[in-house]
């Protein structure tokens, strides 16, 4: 027989012994595999997401409210620069259906035309499944957000974008509103690209496919889009070289025409003031070009006379002749003059339209000195001083301006009618081009043309030549390659797999602890073979080999088998954490994936574990003498004495002490769970010495108690193994629900996560500067219900993704959300937890230092950002440009998580062209949040507005960190559950091998009963020691947590789960007895 | 030549407050081929003699010294070599292994390895030595199907297969009535006679004692050779 078959028929005789060892190791597999096939699966999913979300988009260029030629795409296409490429119009805007009324704000409008298909991940889509004319497609989120069924109509309404941020003065109509309707034609789903979407997020977006041409007419946009995608393989500066030789001026947004009355080429821009960064680069190019602002005077006054609504020209006059040198004052025409009776030496008065830092339009006076007349004829009376301002260019008379500002129509003369049907936009004044920057410029710009002399260069010339200097990223362009930052972001910032096998830690721990126990009360049952293989000859490296072999293939197998338990593990964990999105309209929507490597890693892992156990356990028995395993002698043998065991139990203690007291250094709750846990280790320890010390101490008597003592110690580690996993199920589970986050009803109160605020708008369109007869502390232009609102509190929403923990998503910039903090300084709203050394605990920091600042929820810098305070995160400006935001201060726990606050002033600086405020704040009133939900929501119907109330937030915020503490307490408990098994194998065990020991009682006539006593005095101390032990060290744990509020909340549960915890030990305790108890009391029979 | 030299030999186990005494100064010697038989009373220290004379435990002092070689500063694996090579050991509880046959219990010396002898060859001897303890008839059963003498003959059946020098046997009738002790008795002797292996048996009874003849007695940790 060889040692193999030797082996083998161990295995085979003892396999009911080694059913236990293989249960464990299932368990210990299953939860180890499952933890890692989670992992993958999230992983997985992820990057299915974005691949469903991107398609075949390597690259993108990126207009969002600059507009470009849709055209852009066939040069691009017809230069052979990329594979394939599409133009695509995305606006935001609000969707109804036409039968039921319902609506949903928010929803993303993609123009498409055929070629948008060809970037989906599935296979190339047929023609025919282009959206017709009169059709939508609408993404599954969509339709099913807005229950659509068969032959639907759906109406969007969309703000119609102006060429100039509308928040700017000049940009006309504030807010036009437009409606499209049309059937839905088709539902898209992944394969057909119905996730189509630039944010990085794994939650879809509600989208409607319209086709392009149709999207453009309703938009006044023909021929516009704002968004290309790309199919390249070329690398970014190669391929941005590429875009750069296909644009033309049209897509920066510029023309060049001819003045000739100057004698000049004038170069316009349609956003009518030009971006900053554009005249820098067209005045380094043609230095001689000559900028000219010019703006509406609201009144132009003197001698008690006024002339309304007048164009005012700002130049020098290099580029005006007429004003003969450098002008000391105005220069007005002599229509003007006649009007007001002005002339030089005089002063006059300007009104005019400016907006104030808090971006409300304010009229603003400037005095002027009167230093000329000029006749109205020659180049002082050309009309093509004024830009083509929006709503008034085209404009058939003055009182049809719509500029976007108050027109008093009562106040415009006949003359004025008169003199703008001869002269048009012709200035009736010139300033200098200094005086004209200090009273127009605003964030947008400052001029309104760069007149580049014909001596210099021709039209055509200055068209060549800005073409060559221009760049997409100067004009606001930005080319992002989308693909590979897709897949990187896809890479979760919570490592699953690791925060799924830390939850599982303990019950993992708990599982090869009970398999240790069962493999060593295996070999203890194989002592004597064991001797007698030694004492045969075996030498004993030999007998360690065979018991590892059998070992390994008892755990081999209950890994495969735990494999397969796994799967289903999986499916259960993901579908606890599918919980927090409900988002996903309660798909099923993680997929199951498993990677072979980690499958074969995790596998591999756990057995090694598993065979470094069964190893120390072989080691042990090997290590006794072959006399005494041949006397089946199951015995401890003691090492440490009694005195050393308590002096371990005094250093743990010592070891929690200094924890405590180090509380400064590592923060409250980091030093009082440490402290916890040492104070766990001394208990364990505590125990151990009381074990010893009770055997060794003189008998006083025997007794049921003295026995029940004296069999707790006679195999010290048998009973510390099951006292240590109750202790440490206690500690584990306790601790962590301390750590349950309850909804907050404080949110009243400034210094709550609410900020006092009780409602969360989220707006489709931005609310811009505010509308005639709009107050300033009316924002969401509520009108007549604004007084039942308390305080509005308006927030833009800058460039970044939703970094909050419903994003799994790896987010490097977070959404940023800017505010007026002076105003949240004042209020001293929301709490800060901590700021930059050297920093005002306060808003106001965020307005200091040389760098745009940020606050952020300390769970998204912990979590997703992994980032310390002082950090900087690199965000790109308006213009492609890096600039860092540095992270200054932390907010605990507020409705803020996932987006970093900024400045508003800061925002500004580096995105003048940033949008109106889309998320407002609001103080209910009296009526409560939920009122004042319903009523914004009937207000503010028509802009798409998302209300919610912030305790609403806070709650979905806290509901995700108890989804991941109610997973551990999932884990935690089935670990106790294990545990408490332990202690009724323990009991059964115990019993089993005691069983002569009570027939000898029984034979001297000792009642079964006293048996019994024995045996519940036994259980009774380790199930009181475990629980002690364990409750004591988290109480201590938990101390921050108790004292940040909730404390009954919290020690009710806590109660709740040590009574459950107790009641489950005396159950397992209990069934282990019943097994074995008729067998021990009829083994009484047989020695009889 | 002398197969056992035992000089000044003596085995103290510590316990936590004392050390306990077992054997102090112990001298035996031995000649190839004898049989002799250690008798005392119970805690005197002969199952420990035998565990040190067959290298299970090592001894505190002095030294042991089987066929010419010192065996009390053997390493564990060293041990079981030597063991395995030179020595049988039958114990009172015969300590068959459950899960094997009777034969393959009687072959378990073999898992050692390295055997000059061929598989066949120890498969024909244990045979052998099954059929001249009277277990031919049994050889493909399980130990729980065997009577306590049968268990017994099994052991020292297995005890015989590397064809020892020394044979030790504890207690080997114990557990035995008079009839089966009469005849493992026989066994033994028979077996030393036709093996001529050196036999050590250690007996509290006194007619197996005298059977095998030589006795000595253990007492107060020496040993005292007892007249006939």
């Amino acid at each position: 027989m060889s040692g193999l078959a030797f082996m083998l028929r161990g295995l085979w005789f003892f396999r009911r012994s080694y059913l236990g060892v293989l249960a464990g190791s299932a368990l210990g597999a299953m939860i180890l595999l499952g933890a890692l096939m989670a992992g993958d699966s999230v992983k997985q999913t992820l990057r299915q997401v974005a691949s469903a979300r991107l398609g075949k988009v390597d690259a993108v260029l990126v207009g969002g409210d600059r507009f470009f030629r849709s055209a852009l795409a066939d040069d691009l296409a017809s230069r052979g620069a990329v594979a394939t490429v599409a133009p695509v119009l995305v606006v935001k805007a609000t969707a109804s259906v036409q039968r039921s009324g319902r609506s949903l704000g928010g929803v993303q409008v993609v123009g498409v035309e055929r070629r948008f298909w060809q970037f989906g991940p599935g296979a190339v889509s047929a023609e025919g499944e282009v959206p017709q004319a009169r059709e939508f497609f609408v993404n599954e989120h969509l339709a099913r957000s807005l229950e659509l069924g068969s032959n639907e109509t759906l109406v969007l309404r969309f703000e119609k974008p102006g060429m100039i941020a509308r928040d700017a003065p000049l940009a006309g109509k504030a807010a036009e509103l437009v409606a499209l309707r049309g059937g839905v034609g088709a539902v898209c789903g992944d394969e057909r690209f119905g996730r189509f979407s630039l944010e990085t997020t794994q939650l879809p977006q509600a989208t409607v496919f319209v086709p392009l041409e149709r999207l453009q007419q309703a938009l006044g946009l023909a021929g516009k889009a704002n968004l290309l995608l790309l199919k390249t393989r070329k690398e970014h500066a190669e391929l941005l070289g590429e875009i750069t030789r296909s644009c033309t001026l049209a897509d920066y947004g510029l023309t060049v025409g001819d003045v000739p009355l100057a004698k000049a080429a004038e170069i316009r821009s349609a956003r009518i003031f030009f971006d900053r960064k554009v005249a820098a680069v067209i005045q380094q190019r043609f230095p001689a070009a000559q900028p000219v602002i010019t703006y509406m005077a609201n009144t132009l006054a003197a001698n008690g006379k006024a002339t309304p609504y007048s164009m005012v020209t700002a130049v020098a006059a290099a580029a005006a002749p007429f004003l003969a040198g450098p002008l000391d004052g105005v220069v007005v025409n002599n229509w003007l003059a006649e009007d007001l009776g002005v002339g030089p030496g005089q002063e006059l008065t300007l009104d005019y339209y400016a907006l104030d830092a808090a971006n409300r339009l304010v009229e603003r006076s400037a005095r002027l000195p009167v230093a000329g007349v000029v006749p109205l004829t020659g180049l002082a009376a050309d009309p093509r001083w004024m830009p083509d301002f929006p709503g008034v260019a085209s404009a058939e008379k003055t009182a049809d301006w719509d500029a976007g500002v108050p027109i008093d129509a009562k106040r415009i003369r006949a003359k004025d009618e008169a003199y703008w049907d001869a002269q048009r936009g012709t200035p009736k004044l010139f300033m200098s081009l200094e005086k004209g920057r200090e009273l127009f410029g605003n964030r947008w710009g400052e001029f309104t043309a760069l007149r580049v002399p014909a001596s210099v260069a021709a039209r055509d010339a200055v068209a060549a030549g800005l073409l060559e200097s221009l760049t997409p990223a100067v004009a606001g362009l930005v080319l992002r390659d989308v693909g590979g930052q897709a897949q990187a972001a896809a890479a979760s910032p919570v490592d699953f797999a690791g925060l799924l096998l830390g939850m599982s830690l303990f019950l993992m721990a708990a599982a090869v602890a009970l398999t240790a126990m069962l493999f060593r009360f295996h070999i203890e049952q194989r002592n004597r073979e064991s001797g007698l293989l030694a004492a045969l000859g075996i030498a004993p490296g030999k007998v360690l080999r065979w018991r590892l072999l059998e070992g390994l293939c008892v755990v081999a197998a209950g890994s495969g088998i735990g494999a397969l338990l796994a799967v289903a593990y999986t499916r259960v964990l993901l579908g606890l954490l599918e919980t927090i999105w409900s988002g996903t309209g309660g798909q099923r929507w993680f997929r199951f994936h498993v990677e072979v490597g980690t499958l074969a890693g995790g596998i591999t892992g756990f057995v090694g574990l598993m065979m470094l156990v069964i190893w120390l356990v072989t080691r042990k028995q090997a290590r006794q003498s072959v006399s005494v395993r041949l006397a089946a002698g199951s015995e401890e043998v003691r090492r440490v004495r009694p005195r050393r065991v308590a002096w371990w139990a005094a250093g743990w203690g010592m070891a929690g002490v200094a924890a405590l007291a180090g509380s400064g250094v590592m923060g409250m709750a980091g030093a009082f769970f440490l402290a916890g846990f040492m104070f766990l280790l001394a208990g364990l320890a505590l125990y151990q010495w009381r074990l010893r010390w009770r055997v060794a101490a003189a008998c006083d008597g025997l007794s049921a108690r003295r026995l029940a003592e004296l069999n707790c110690g006679r195999r010290t580690t048998r009973s510390l193994v099951v006292v240590g996993s109750l202790a440490s199920g206690v500690f584990l589970v306790v601790a962590v629900a301390a750590f349950r986050k309850h909804d907050g009803d404080a949110w009243q109160e400034r210094g709550s996560g609410a900020g006092g605020f009780g409602l969360w708008v989220e707006t489709t369109h931005p609310a811009n500067r505010g509308k005639p007869g709009q107050t300033a502390d009316d924002p969401l232009d509520l009108g007549s219900a604004r007084d039942h609102f308390g305080r509005v509190l308006p927030m833009r929403v800058g460039p970044g993704d939703d970094a909050s923990c419903f994003n799994l998503n790896n987010v490097t910039r977070p959404r940023l959300l800017a505010t007026e903090v002076a105003a949240l300084a004042k209020l001293g709203a929301f709490p800060i937890k901590q700021v930059l050394p050297g920093c005002v605990k306060s808003w106001d920091c965020l307005r200091e230092g040389g760098v745009m600042r940020a606050f952020v929820d300390e769970t998204t810098l912990m979590w997703v950002l992994k980032k310390q305070l002082g950090e900087r995160l690199i965000y790109q400006d308006e213009w492609g440009r890096d600039f860092p935001v540095e992270l200054a201060g932390t907010l605990d726990g507020t409705v803020f998580q996932g987006s970093l606050v900024v400045d508003e002033a800061r925002l500004l600086q580096h995105y003048p062209s940033a949008e109106g405020p889309r998320l407002f704040l609001v103080e209910s009133g009296g009526g409560g949040p939920a009122a004042g939900r319903a009523e914004l929501q009937r207000v503010l119907a028509d802009q798409g507005a998302a209300v919610s109330t912030t305790s609403e937030r806070l709650a979905a915020f806290n509901g995700v960190e108890n989804t991941y503490i109610a997973i551990f307490h999932l884990l935690g408990g089935l670990g106790v559950l294990v545990g408490s098994a332990g202690l009724g194998l323990l009991t059964a065990r115990n019993l089993h091998e005691r069983r002569y020991e009570f027939a000898i009682l029984h034979t001297l006539g000792v009642p079964g009963d006293v048996v019994r006593r024995v045996v519940r005095i036994e259980t009774g101390q380790f199930i009181r020691w475990g629980l002690g032990i364990g409750l004591v060290a988290a109480l201590v744990a938990i101390v921050p947590a108790l004292s940040t509020g909730g404390i009954a909340r919290s020690l009710a549960w806590i109660g709740l789960l040590v009574a459950v915890i107790a009641a489950n030990a005396w159950f397992w305790s209990w069934l282990g007895y019943r097994r074995q108890i008729r067998s021990a009391l009829s083994a009484t029979r047989e020695f009889d | 030549m002398a197969m056992i030299e035992v000089a000044g030999l003596s085995k103290i186990y510590e316990t936590p407050g004392e050390a306990l005494r077992v054997l102090e100064g112990l001298e035996l010697v031995l000649a190839a081929g004898e049989a002799v038989a250690i008798v005392g009373p119970s805690g005197s220290g002969k199952t420990t003699l035998l565990n040190l004379l067959g290298a299970l435990d090592r001894p505190s002092g002095g030294s042991i010294r089987i066929g010419g070689q010192d065996i009390s500063g053997l390493s564990a694996a060293e041990a079981a070599r030597f063991r395995n090579r030179s020595l049988g050991l039958v114990f009172q509880q015969h300590h068959l292994l459950p899960q094997l046959s009777v034969l393959e219990n009687v072959l378990v010396p073999r898992l050692a390895g390295d055997w000059e002898e061929s598989a066949a060859a120890s498969e024909k001897r244990a045979r052998d030595l099954l059929e001249k303890v009277g277990l031919e008839q049994r050889l493909q059963h399980l130990p729980w199907q065997l009577s306590g003498g049968e268990k017994l003959r099994a052991g020292v059946a297995r005890a015989l297969l590397n064809r020892p020098r020394l044979l030790l046997a504890d207690e080997p009738t114990g557990l035995l009535d008079q009839a089966a002790t009469e005849r493992v008795a026989d066994l033994l002797l028979q077996l030393n006679r036709d093996e001529g292996v050196t036999m050590i048996v250690v007996t509290h009874n006194a007619a197996l004692a005298r059977k095998i003849g030589r006795t000595f007695e253990l007492s107060q940790g020496m040993l005292r050779e007892v007249a006939r």
